[in-house]
């Protein structure tokens, strides 16, 4: 796994903590992601007592402990109890951002709000997120896959691949996004969006879409050869299954009857853009597994 | 469990302890800290300033920004929580009477009104209720 530690710990720069950062914040999203659609979730932050919060959160940070030891997010250098402290002092800051964020984007929160509810709610969903980054590694380390094998330069051809690639995104996105389209959470967080938000919530999107991704491939310790094709540019390749993922929102939408081509565009649109998120990081995911 | 193995036999390449933290690891880890002390602080704040009052809640109807459109009036009503716990289904009346004698009711529900929160909600009459009266009253709320 890490074969030359020292000099690896030598070179730690901004750069390598803001991947370790980026994979932390890619595995919240893609581990918490349903929660953060489930409005009980959001209820039972409104109404939990503050003294319940400190108690959730002592058992998310001794949880990350061991999930940070077994997994956590930076380059494995050292095995010890200090450094897993470390790891998940950084991943409960990471959950509570990652919520925070969210719930601002979907308008569960908002500067108005009192303080006991925003709190309830971003603690409440910094749980699951935080719990994720601790698991970074383990999920996102490509030499840690069911077969092991790594793609050889000669197999990758750019049509097959850029093909692989939309059909993980594809399948990906149907997996979470027909499971999460017939929920009621849609049409309610739809309904409470304004413009800003949905600009918002298309941004979030796609930097989510974008870290998942490639957090994994700028990992050193995974510099395998990377597929090329006309999918395959960072940038594009995150365009593209946005569209892929708003595509595969719609269809699950107007198949399960949550919307029909005779609705108010703007009510499409906000749905889509909503279920646009999950499906996003349901496709996100599916590359990675191929 | 792969994980788990690979991590004993890196432990047994390397006997030296791991190489301290990096400057920047430092600053990361400072404003981890400090997220989570305000987390913590703004807990204790929040527990030390809220009421555990129970619900408090205020319902009006401010008749001067009826908004009328065709033949309907929408009429804007703000229910408060002014207690420290929160209520959960509220249940607000909201009832005209006009001149003429004729009575037309609403009723708004609200799911869940925190403490010090404020919910917006708007009832729809037929008639005018500038040129009435309104009556807005609060019937019941859960403990959640």
């Amino acid at each position: 796994m890490s074969s030359e530690p020292v000099e690896q710990a030598r070179e730690h720069g901004w750069i390598d903590e803001a991947t370790s950062f980026g994979r932390a914040f890619a595995g919240a999203y893609l581990f918490g992601i349903p929660l953060l659609f489930t409005m009980e979730m959001w209820w039972i932050g409104t109404y939990a007592d503050l003294w319940k919060l400190i108690v959730f959160l002592a058992l998310t940070f001794l949880a990350n402990v061991v999930l940070t030891y077994l997994a956590g997010f930076k380059p494995r250098r050292e095995t010890s109890l200090i450094a897993s402290i470390d790891e998940s002092v950084d991943t409960l800051a990471v959950g509570v951002v990652a919520s925070v964020i969210v719930l601002l984007v979907l308008n569960r929160i908002a500067p108005g709000d009192p303080l006991d509810s925003i709190l309830g709610k971003v603690i409440i969903q910094a749980i699951p997120l935080s719990i994720g980054a601790s698991l970074a590694n383990a999920v996102f380390d490509r030499h840690e896959g069911r077969t092991g094998e790594q793609p050889s330069a000669a197999e990758s051809h750019p049509w097959r691949d850029a093909l692989n690639d939309l059909g993980a995104t594809i399948i990906g996105g149907v997996f979470i996004g027909f499971s999460i389209a017939p929920t009621d959470e849609i049409q309610l967080l739809a309904a409470s969006l304004d413009i800003y938000h949905e600009v918002a919530l298309v941004a979030l999107t796609l930097v989510i879409g974008y870290i998942i991704v490639f957090t994994s491939g700028f990992d050193p310790e995974s510099a395998g050869p990377r597929p090329t094709g006309p999918f395959q540019h960072p940038i594009t390749e995150t365009v593209v299954s946005y569209v892929v993922s708003l595509s595969v929102a719609f269809w699950a939408l107007y198949l399960l009857d949550r919307v029909d081509f005779g609705d108010p565009f703007p009510s499409i649109l906000s749905q889509v853009l909503v279920l646009g998120l999950p499906t996003m990081v349901g496709g996100a995911a599916g590359r990675l597994a191929v | 469990m792969r994980v788990t193995e690979q991590r004993e036999d890196t432990e047994h390449q390397q006997k030296e302890p791991g190489p301290a933290r990096t400057t920047v690891e430092w600053i990361t880890l400072g404003i981890s800290v400090l997220i989570v002390a305000a987390v913590i602080g703004l807990i204790i704040y929040a527990y030390v300033t809220q009421g555990s009052t129970p619900p408090i809640i205020d319902a009006s109807a401010p008749v001067d920004r009826v908004r009328q459109v065709q033949d309907r009036y929408y009429l804007p009503v703000e229910v408060r929580n002014s207690g420290g716990q929160t209520a959960k289904d509220v249940r607000v009346a909201i009832s005209l009477t006009t001149p003429d004698g004729k009575t037309e009711t609403a009723e708004v529900l609200i799911d869940f009104l925190a403490g010090e929160e404020t919910a917006h909600a708007t009832a729809v009459f037929t008639r005018d209720p500038r040129q009435g009266t309104v009556a807005v009253g609060v019937i019941s709320y859960l403990a959640p």
